[in-house]
């Protein structure tokens, strides 16, 4: 149980017991997004299928493929005419090989000849939150190679890591998306690499409220009280 | 004649063959080097290597050095030696053409015309219209000679080099460019107001080609502290305050805050606070907002700052929310440009209605 170990098997954040031989940060990054492709290898007639099977819809002037939901796994497949299928939103890898081969199984169902080939994670998608405010600004000029952080477009920095390649997206707040991996320990790597980077800029606390004796200045009991008696703003969450 | 360094031609290596001086004064009028000890011309019929005159006596049409010159009517100015030396263009930039004279065959000068348009270069004809394009958007931007020539060059090593600008639209392209030499040389513009001058391109294109330029020229650590200038709403304090009719003071007061709100260095450049991350336009369209609406101060309204800062009113008035129960202790820091009895009579921040 408390080998969380580089499995395939999903690892709940509420779980307390974290592996720190594999995340020595303490903090495991959850995937949020895995895409999949996989070639049934097949020539498919997509109005046919838009017209039999449920949860599908084909809109040929908008997009050329079939748009396939269904429940469980919670997962979203665009089917095309050659049949290769992309397999969208589910939350590990094991989840979307099974949501592929429920599509290849309906798609089996309507009697069309599939094989279920090639079946490759193309990106993953994972996030997490290292619990403190971030320099952003600091992390830009030093990292200038690395990273693209302009907040006149996007609000997050972009942190275009080298090995392995993977594209973070950090936030002022300490949230950070990490996407682009093929597989889940390039995840769990970057984000162990990107870590003592991040506590590098942790920026002291969030700002003292007004009637506070020491104005600016700060204190670390201060970030116990992060929703500050601030005038109607509700703490905003990234 | 006193010995001098052939190529150069700068008139302090030379010596009077006279007196032995280096003190010389050029005079354009007439072309002359003279010495100014003794008055002995030095040189004469000395050729102006600058930019060509431009006789506006000539009726036949514009030549500005890079277009052809029309057939020259009968008042035709001779005097022309052509536009200044661009390096970037593989001949120079040469801009003789053929031109007919009074008496001369058309038939002849336009075959003559055509012959000499084959052995244009083609590559350079894109580059000129290019560089014709950048130098509308630096005017329209009122941008000194030296962003343009800045965004010329980073245009030519994008075209030879990256791959990713072929393909997009020009005017992203043009506008991107604009945008990365005004960063470059430390005179930063805001996305919005490039837009502004290059409708065709939308915000999101011009960052986008912008960022792969950046990437594919390797320009990061070039760019470096000057990409960290360009997300400061200091840099654009003046520009917007003076777009808006604010006085001088104000532009410096403007621009205190703004190193109030968001320190770079020291002890407090560690605090997080809740308007740290957000647009530098956004936070210096508030910044105009409470110095507009402290008492005594030029006033401004509201969708003005909007305008020229392009930030939606609502934003303005979210951080002047987050803003606000800090702003004693902000202006303290910057100055104490108002009192705080002045601070007191700003409008109050609107409770937020909406659930987030």
């Amino acid at each position: 149980m408390a080998d969380a170990g580089p499995s395939n098997a999903v690892v709940p954040a509420q779980e307390p017991e974290v592996d720190l031989s594999v995340h020595p940060s303490g903090i495991v990054p959850q995937l949020q997004n895995v895409v999949a492709t996989v070639n049934l290898e097949c020539k498919l007639d997509l109005k046919n299928i838009a017209l039999h099977a449920r949860n599908a819809e084909y809109n040929p002037k908008r997009f050329a493929a079939v748009i396939m939901r269904i429940r469980e796994p919670k997962s979203t497949a665009l089917i095309f005419h050659s049949g290769k299928m992309v397999c969208t939103g589910t939350k590990s890898e094991a989840e979307a090989r099974i949501a592929s081969r429920k599509y290849a199984k309906i798609l089996q169902k309507l009697s069309y000849a599939v094989a279920f080939k090639e079946f490759k994670i193309q990106n993953m998608v994972g996030s997490c939150d290292v619990k403190f405010p971030i320099r952003l600004e600091g992390l830009a000029s030093t990292h200038a190679v690395f990273c693209s952080y302009e907040p006149e477009l996007f609000p997050g920095l972009i942190y275009r890591m080298v090995d392995p390649k993977i594209v973070l997206l950090i936030f002022v707040s300490g949230k950070v998306v990490l996407t682009g991996a093929k597989k889940r320990e390039d995840i769990y790597r970057a984000f162990e690499a990107i870590y003592p980077v991040l506590q590098t800029f942790r920026k002291g606390g969030m700002i003292a409220a007004p009637n506070a004796p020491a104005a600016l200045l700060q204190q670390q009991q201060q970030q116990q009280q992060q929703p500050l008696p601030m005038v109607g703003a509700p703490a905003r969450q990234l | 004649m006193g010995d001098f360094n052939v190529g150069l031609r700068l008139k302090y290596e030379q010596q009077c063959p006279d007196c032995g001086q280096s003190d010389f004064v050029e005079d354009h009028a007439s072309g002359d080097l003279v010495c100014r000890n003794c008055g002995v011309v030095v040189e004469a019929h000395v050729i102006d290597e600058r930019s060509e005159w431009r006789t506006f006596a000539d009726k036949a049409g514009i030549c500005c050095g890079c277009l052809p010159a029309v057939d020259g009517g009968a008042g035709a100015d001779p005097n022309r030696v052509g536009g200044p030396v661009n390096h970037l263009l593989s001949d120079g930039g040469m801009s003789t053409m053929i031109g007919g004279a009074k008496g001369v065959d058309h038939g002849l000068v336009r075959n003559l015309q055509r012959m000499q348009a084959r052995t244009e270069v083609t590559t350079d004809r894109a580059l000129i219209a290019a560089f014709r394009e950048i130098g509308k958007i630096c005017s329209a931007m009122k941008l000194m000679d030296i962003v343009k020539k800045q965004a010329e060059e980073f245009y030519k090593q994008a075209y030879d080099n990256a791959k990713s600008i072929k393909g997009k639209s020009q005017a992203a392209v043009l506008a991107a460019i604009v945008f990365l030499a005004c960063r470059h040389t430390g005179n930063p513009r805001t996305f919005k107001e490039i837009c502004a001058v290059v409708p065709q391109a939308s915000v999101k294109d011009i960052g986008r080609i912008y960022k792969s330029v950046v990437r594919e020229l390797k320009l990061e650590v070039a760019l470096g502290n000057k990409q960290l200038e360009g997300s400061h709403p200091h840099s654009y304090m003046r520009r917007f305050m003076s777009q808006l009719n604010m006085t001088p003071r104000e532009y410096l007061w403007g621009e205190a805050l703004t190193l109030a709100l968001l320190p770079q260095e020291g002890p407090e450049a560690n605090v997080h606070t809740r308007w740290h991350g957000k647009s530098p336009t956004s936070i210096a369209g508030t910044v105009v907002y409470i110095i507009a609406n402290l008492p005594g101060k030029t006033s401004v309204a509201l969708p003005d700052i909007c305008r020229t800062c392009g930030v939606a009113d609502g934003t303005i008035r979210q951080i002047y929310r987050e803003i606000h129960p800090h702003l004693k202790a902000l202006i303290d820091k910057a100055g104490r440009f108002a009192s705080h009895a002045d601070v007191d009579q700003l409008p109050v921040p609107i409770e937020s209605t909406a659930a987030k």
